[in-house]
């Protein structure tokens, strides 16, 4: 690792607040480390996974404390051995770094109850202090924003630069119950994937052809009078700007930074096309569609945007219970969310003799999950880059705001990677920063000084920045997270 | 610009007068600091929030656009889904249903030429100044017309296709822009000065004034008469906005504010806590007369009731509140037992329930059956909207370790009625502050089962065997100004239909429907006058009336810098 940050650049500290700092810092980086990640992807579930962990401690399984830990490897050696819910990923072990015992400190810090609904999303991706939202009044109490940009964001501000794309980021969303999106544009300024295939399709692959094909004339034309419809509306924002106090000025500014977004792309239009670009056709699929296929759809569209080379980073914003895929029956009985109901009907718990069928509901969605994962991972497995895939290239986090939704514990929150990251890690392992799993690997008792602040600094030296930090300064540890490599 | 809680009530304590300040030159005296009381109001100097940029809703754009194309059909794929700053999703989104619309030629109707003739500058520019005048509820500013042609000739000149860029496809980019304009995507209010008001305070244009009646009573932009009217000065007195008002009111698409003010307020379109009306579920073998078209038909009954109550003289509230006018169709009216009603379900009618079950809106299906669990009764939700929703008293979330698993008698807990268990469930001394509120309030509606159906007994398990257990709907109720032994829903209903609390309630959220938020510290005395007026009267329409003629809607205030 160290041979990477040969060449110093004046970054220290400078981390997740590396909102309005000059990105050309960046431009250099890749000189002097050839072999760095190329591609960052977020895979982000709402409502936890099956998990027992209660804050300090993990519950047993039993009573009213019952909590079961499926994501939890079916044996505790180095050696990843994949449990109940990576079933589905049995085929791509060799590329998985499944990293247990890491807290979302920040959001464990600022929440209520170790880390509420809306302080465990804001945190999740920036690691970042949080802020009362209640500008318009009709939101409920305790919405919340973020005060710091997500990992992603940064990371497609600074690979751009390194390798401009069409998208910095292509961000996309499967519909389900949540508490708000864990991505920051920037500083209180969310970002929501778009959840419809079809309106994805549209926004991301509409116009590419696969490699060789020439243009059509009639989207070329298309594109000079949607060029011109961006320019003028871009005009009208810069004119209305001048009319405005400061506060909405901000507003304002945040529109117009969208549509030069806009216009960037319809710019890049020439970017020259990977020789491996073979994108879908459009699913005409909506967020309203059935799970396998609407899932699927929205894989294959990021897919096809980092083989097209349209882009350096993906998110994949995965919403919770409370949707179709859910038997009807439990989607107010239990609780407003399944998870919730993880304590109640436990072996011995008040509807004991609904566990079986619970858990089993909870297994197929979280396992339907990774199996959206394991889609993802056979593609950039059979893309070809260099001397391997464009898998060993790339930097895959899946996580979320919480280990135990029932419980709202933003303490040992998932954290799977996947890909090699360029060779920063070492994968088809399994480790656990829980400090009492040394002594015993099943122990019930729970504690740890890593967080997603490590994790996320791990991340950005996997792609050559040299960062020492990321996110707030509530990190008990500093650094990268060790033993990655 | 500090929130003042209206779901406390505590703007209204008495006793505040030593925060008032001394008189002002005007000889009105300044609000200070502390609760807002009416005696204070009077004397106080006219304020206002400060002016705040304001997105339109999703719902709002799509009804503008229909109607400034004169397209009721078109359905633009664009929908708002963050109440903060615009996401670039929004934009794009934005951009893509501009195209879309443009593209059905609804805009030609304000060109004041033939558009798919040659390029004619004086024709681009009367377009711009009528299809823009529609679309930022105002007239052009000579500024804009110069950017919006600049952008007819660029794309006039658009280099490198062939043929050549049309002039009918230089208007639909023009158009497109208009639609993305911020002077129509955001409500701007800027207000002018006026010397009979305080320095801090601007009075609203007419235009700005005609936009705010519009969005609040037919909840799109405004018509050609009401901009007739910004235009010729009517809307400049309370007198004259009262007037155009009760205009709008008047029309049938004032029922769709109604229809959408029902539903938010009864939660009818689900909430991050339960699904919409229709998609509660409910278990079939326990309701085998559930069905999709008894949902709609829930929904239709409720919605209607309210309009029905808005549209009586007098007041209107108590009707809301104890009426047992009911508009049903066939399924509804079998719930119910109404004998002789509709005997389809695509025809609903007017029809009076049974007086001794049901009264008022709290003791209808649609509230009942969406604030309850699959299989049972729920006192407890029940009980948590008419605490909040209905007497804006604010309560805590349950902590997330809370036992909330359903209340199912013979199954989360002994063979016993609803009541008997969710007592039991929630007398632990963390639970009581809140449920000894919240409780009673449903307990008075345990007539009613998780279909909203009548019953008389709970039929809960006792071992394999099914009992009956008699109901107990008599409960001492202590909520807001409800404080008192209640037996039953009617019982109720007749106290919420005299409840001042309820009343004040009521305004506070048609305020919020009005203006999409919460009002500000220094609307508090244009929400009171409106409050003292409907404690007395109960009057719907003149609530309205009322509000629409207010301080708050007249003026604004500088914005921050």
């Amino acid at each position: 690792m160290k041979q990477r940050f040969s060449r110093r650049l004046v970054l220290r500290g400078l981390g997740g607040l590396g909102i309005g700092l000059p990105l050309l810092q960046f431009q250099n980086a890749l000189a002097a480390t050839p072999q760095v990640a190329k591609r960052f992807i977020v895979f982000f579930e709402h409502g936890g996974t099956l998990s027992n962990n209660a804050g300090d401690k993990k519950y047993s399984g039993n009573g009213a404390e019952n909590g079961v830990d499926a994501w939890a490897p079916s044996t505790f050696g180095e050696a990843l051995d994949p449990g109940p819910i990576h079933q589905p990923l049995a085929a791509h072990t060799d590329s998985l770094l499944l990293l247990r015992g890491i807290d979302n400190k920040a959001g464990r810090r600022q929440g209520s109850y170790g880390g509420n609904h809306y302080t465990a999303n804001c945190t999740a991706m920036t690691a970042a202090d949080v802020t009362p939202f209640d500008l318009s009044g009709k939101f409920e109490n305790g919405d919340l924003r973020s005060k710091g940009r997500s990992l992603d964001q940064e990371l497609a501000d600074r690979l751009n630069i390194r390798h401009p794309v069409r998208i910095p980021c292509v961000s996309l969303g499967i519909w389900g119950h949540n508490y708000g999106t864990p991505f920051y544009r920037k500083s209180l300024e969310q970002l929501w994937g778009e959840e419809s295939p079809s309106k994805a399709w549209t926004s991301t692959l509409s116009g590419v052809t696969p490699s060789g094909s020439q243009p059509d004339p009639a989207v070329l034309r298309a594109q000079a009078l949607k060029k011109s419809v961006l320019d003028g509306t871009g005009e009208s924002l810069k004119l209305f700007q001048n009319r405005l106090s400061s506060q909405d000025r901000q507003t304002v500014e945040a529109h117009l930074e969208h549509i030069r977004s806009l216009e960037l792309r319809l710019s890049k239009e020439s970017v020259p096309l990977s020789a491996v670009c073979n994108p879908p056709k459009n699913s005409g699929l909506t967020d309203g569609a059935a799970y396998p296929a609407y899932g699927n759809a929205q894989v294959d569209i990021m897919l096809a945007a980092l083989r097209c080379g349209l882009t350096n980073v993906c998110t994949l914003n995965i919403g919770d219970m409370l949707t179709t895929f859910l038997n009807p029956l439990y989607r107010t009985d239990l609780g407003h969310s399944l998870d919730h109901a993880a304590r109640e009907v436990g072996k011995t718990g008040t509807e004991a003799n609904r566990y079986n069928d619970w858990y089993q509901t909870m297994l197929d969605n979280r396992k339907w999950r990774m199996s959206l994962l394991a889609r993802f991972l056979d593609g950039l497995k059979a893309t070809p880059e260099g001397d391997g895939t464009m898998l060993d290239n790339s930097v895959i986090l899946w996580t979320s705001e919480f280990s135990f939704g029932a419980n709202h514990s933003s303490a040992d929150v998932p954290v799977l990677l996947a890909g090699k990251g360029g060779g920063a890690f070492r994968t088809g392992r399994h480790i656990d920063f829980n400090t009492e799993a040394a002594a015993n690997p099943a122990t019930l008792k729970y504690k740890t000084n890593k967080s997603t602040h490590n994790l996320f600094t791990s991340i950005l030296n996997a792609f050559g920045y040299p960062d020492t930090h990321f996110g707030n300064a509530m990190a008990d540890y500093q650094g990268p997270l060790p033993g990655l490599g | 610009m500090k929130r003042f809680l209206l779901t406390t009530g505590a703007f209204l304590a008495v006793g505040c007068s030593g925060a008032l300040t001394a008189p002002s030159g005007d000889g009105t005296v300044p609000l200070g600091e502390g609760p807002v009381t009416l005696a204070a109001c009077q004397k106080a100097p006219i304020t206002a929030a400060a002016a705040q940029l304001r997105r339109l809703s999703s719902e709002q754009e799509l009804n503008s656009v229909r109607d400034l194309l004169a397209d009721p059909a078109a359905a633009p794929a664009y929908v708002s889904h963050s109440g903060g700053i615009i996401t670039e999703r929004e934009v794009e989104g934005m951009a893509l249903a501009a195209q879309e619309l443009i593209s059905r030629k609804g805009h030609v109707r304000y060109a004041p030429c033939k558009t798919d003739g040659a390029h004619d500058l004086a024709c681009a520019e009367g377009f711009i100044r009528a299809f823009g005048k529609a679309a930022f509820r105002r007239p052009v500013e000579e500024s804009e017309v110069e950017v919006l042609l600049t952008t007819y000739k660029k794309a006039r000149d658009t280099a490198g296709v062939s043929p050549a860029v049309t002039f009918s496809e230089s208007l639909g980019v023009v158009a497109q822009v208009i639609l993305q304009s911020p002077s129509h995507v955001y409500v701007v209010e800027r207000g002018v000065p006026d010397d009979s008001l305080p320095e801090s305070v601007r009075k609203l244009d007419g235009f700005e004034r005609a936009s705010r009646l519009s969005y609040l009573f037919w909840n799109t932009t405004p018509d050609a008469a009401l901009l007739s009217a910004a235009e010729s000065g009517a809307l400049d007195t309370p007198e004259g906005m009262r007037a155009a008002a009760s205009r709008l009111l008047d029309d049938p698409r004032a029922q769709q504010a109604l229809r959408r003010f029902a539903s938010r307020w009864l939660e009818l379109d689900g909430t991050q806590k339960h699904d919409a009306l229709e998609g509660v579920p409910k278990e079939a073998t326990r309701f085998p007369q559930d069905s999709a078209t008894l949902r709609q038909a829930m929904r239709e009954e409720l919605v209607s009731l309210y309009a029905y109550s808005f549209g009586q003289p007098g007041d209107a509230f108590q009707t809301l509140m104890t009426s047992s006018r009911a508009y049903v169709n066939k399924s509804l009216a079998g719930l119910y037992g109404v004998k002789n009603g509709p005997t389809s379900d695509t025809q609903f009618q007017w029809v009076d329930l049974n007086k001794d079950q049901r009264s008022g809106l709290f003791t209808r299906a649609g509230f009942l059956a969406l604030q309850a669990s699959n299989e049972f009764s729920s006192p407890i939700r029940r009980g948590v909207f008419l605490y909040r929703n209905v007497l804006c008293e604010s309560l805590d979330n349950p902590p997330p370790t809370v036992d909330d698993t359903p209340i199912k008698p013979g199954v989360t807990g002994g063979p016993m009625t609803v009541r008997a268990l969710t007592h039991e469930r929630t007398r632990g001394a963390s639970c009581v502050g809140c449920h000894d509120r919240v409780n009673p309030l449903g307990y008075t509606l345990e007539n009613f089962d998780a279909l909203g159906a009548w019953k008389s007994g709970d039929v809960v398990k006792d071992g394999s065997q099914d009992v009956t257990l008699p109901v107990d709907v008599t409960a001492t109720v202590d909520a807001g100004d409800l404080q008192a032994t209640l037996a039953g829903g009617n019982a109720l209903a007749a106290r919420l239909g005299q409840s001042q609390r309820a009343r004040d309630c009521h305004v506070s959220k048609w305020f919020e429907q009005a203006f999409d938020r919460k009002p500000v510290r220094e609307e508090a005395c244009s929400v009171l006058k409106v409050q003292e007026q409907f404690r007395a009267d109960g009057d719907l329409r003149s609530l309205l009336l009322t509000l629409a003629s207010s301080d708050a809607a007249l003026y604004i205030g500088e914005a921050q810098p």
